[in-house]
């Protein structure tokens, strides 16, 4: 049971939801970008949510799938063919022995997820598969993949309870889909996407127009962007700090400001700890969207209270959980 | 001494403010506060991270309201009652006794690229900054940037020296380097800003240990000179 990389694509890793308890020696939580879409994907192969998948960012990637497996995709950086058809199926798809996935360009979104039912055999390294290559933490041998490299599935019994379903064959019959999925939500390709925020720990040093001009012009994600943080193109914002700020606590989703006045947006790989002006966080609920966001992507910021981020994090996890009780397979 | 306030960071942490200086005397008290903490950990809580002035909280918010299923208040006002009766206790964190740690480091060509910089610029002899840089215990303030690097301070007077302009594409792991008040040890191979001074053989952060990182925030630190065939003989293969 295994998954053969024919071409590796731009940054494809193994990730799980994250490395929680080691951020005070200096672990980054690392986990899927957009952590969404890697649960959706792992619900609809019948996995467990957290289970390990693959990220893929933007399109490129090329897969052989060399047994009888059963996959889910999700987040939509990319527009995924098998066999050179593509896949219309938002739900769990049954691939034959030796078909070819390939990962095309889309128009929109930057991150796509392959589930394989069964899940993905990877590193565990600090209690997390995510795929940290600075300090060559989890994944295949804590690094991203490269061209030639063999995935194992880590059930492979799993699999037998699933064929029963009910499937349908694909117009071409390139593959076989179960009929039902769940729908994707990905920001548009034009459209200028509102990522909400709470003020920052240091919003203050930015009050009247600095503060204004972060909520009122519109930033664009450059490419100058990857797994610790997007650098971001807008109008500068200007603040009064005669010396260098105390190094402090930083998370995934700490709106930074440098001292030229630029906007950095940490992500999933982001440090622990970071010396830079504060001026908002992402709402947690916005993260998975922050992460389709290709460099080119157009972004406004809105802020919100810290009550109302909360139950926006609160009401989106409630549901996954409904997720995951509606959907049927189930490979433990 | 200041009130410590209780600020949300995200909508699963929050950061308690110390102070607003580095000063050992606040790191004594973060650590304490960590310790207490960690024996006693609120339900939901994930992990703590000390810096200089904070001790940041992580938690997981759908645990903490499970446990509370008919709660009116938010997530963020319950972990503040969990947080401000161990905020008040102001006796124990005199108590903390500091683990030390003594550190090998060669300060020998080609172990110390930025010495010879480091010294002019602070006006000693390359001799005179090995000795002040071992005459020291440093306390090691929080671990940060990469995993495993220690912040370590403070350089004694008048060890001043600032980071490069242009920061080294690759500074080799077992650095030891300065910048400011501050001493920091490179755990791999990365580029960095930091003015290279020697080299430890010790392995700063490794995955396969029970306990990966060498050091942890509150240790005391001591760096000890050693000759460049005493550091190829402990350098791990």
């Amino acid at each position: 049971m295994s998954i053969r990389i024919i071409k590796a694509g731009i940054h494809s890793s193994l990730q799980d939801c994250g490395r929680r308890g080691f951020q005070a020696s200096g672990v980054p939580v690392s986990g899927a970008m957009d952590v969404d879409s890697l649960r959706k994907a792992n619900i609809l192969a019948g996995n467990p949510a957290g289970a390990t998948a693959l990220e893929f960012t933007l399109h490129g990637a090329t897969l052989m799938a060399e047994t009888l497996m059963i996959i889910a995709f999700s987040g939509g950086g990319a527009e995924l063919y098998i066999n050179q058809q593509v896949v219309n199926s938002t739900g769990p798809v049954m691939v034959q022995p030796y078909s070819v996935l390939e990962l095309k360009p889309k128009a929109e979104g930057c991150r796509s997820y392959l589930a394989v039912s069964g899940g993905l055999k990877a590193n565990k390294d600090l209690e997390s598969t995510s795929t940290y290559p600075a300090a060559a933490l989890g994944g295949l041998n804590g690094n991203c993949l490269i061209s030639g490299d063999t995935l194992e599935i880590e059930n492979t019994e799993g699999i037998k309870n699933l064929q029963h379903l009910h499937w349908r064959s694909a117009p071409g019959g390139a593959y076989v889909h179960a009929g039902w999925g769940s729908r994707q939500y990905l920001p548009a390709a034009e459209k200028e996407i509102t990522i909400r925020f709470i003020k920052g720990q240091e919003w203050q040093l930015f009050k009247g127009s600095a503060f204004d001009s972060f909520t009122g012009n519109s930033y664009q994600v450059t490419d100058q962007s990857n797994r610790m943080g997007y650098r971001l193109r807008g109008e500068r914002i200007s603040f009064g700090l005669k010396e260098e700020m105390i190094s402090t606590a930083v998370a995934p989703g700490t709106i930074q400001v440098t001292p030229q006045g630029d906007l950095l947006m940490l992500m999933a790989d982001a440090q622990t700890t970071g010396g830079y002006p504060r001026i908002g966080q992402v709402a947690l609920a916005d993260m998975p969207v922050c992460a389709q966001l290709r460099p080119g992507a157009n972004l406004k910021f809105m802020e919100i209270s810290a009550e109302k981020a909360e139950s926006l994090f609160l009401a989106k996890e409630k549901q996954l959980r409904v997720l995951e009780m509606i959907f049927p397979l189930s490979v433990k | 001494m200041k009130q410590p306030q209780i600020r949300q960071l995200t909508e699963e942490a929050v950061t308690i403010e110390f102070g607003d200086v580095i000063s050992e005397s606040l790191n004594r008290r973060i650590i304490a506060c960590q310790r207490q903490i960690l024996s006693a950990p609120f339900p939901g809580f994930i992990e703590s991270v000390p810096a200089y002035c904070t001790l940041t909280i992580y938690y997981n918010p759908l645990k903490i309201a499970s446990v509370f299923p008919y709660r009116q208040e938010s997530i963020f006002s319950i972990v503040c009652g969990y947080l401000k009766p161990l905020l008040t206790q102001r006796d124990n964190w005199l108590s903390v006794a500091a683990e030390e740690i003594y550190i090998p480091v060669c300060y020998e060509t080609p172990c110390a690229p930025d010495i010879e910089y480091a010294a002019k610029f602070c006006g000693l002899s390359v001799k005179e900054l090995i000795e002040l840089h071992c005459s020291i215990n440093y306390t090691v303030f929080f671990i940060g940037f990469i995993p495993g690097f220690p912040y370590l301070g403070t350089n004694p007077e008048p060890m001043n020296v600032p980071r490069k302009a242009q920061p080294s594409l690759s500074v080799t792991a077992g650095s030891v380097g300065i910048a400011g008040k501050q001493s920091g040890i490179y755990p791999f191979t990365i580029p960095g800003g930091w003015q290279i001074i020697g080299q430890t053989p010790l392995i700063l952060f490794d995955k396969h240990r029970e306990s990966p990182c060498l050091l942890k925030a509150g240790m005391r630190v001591r760096f000890k000179p050693i000759g460049h065939s005493e550091y190829l003989k402990t350098l791990p293969k």
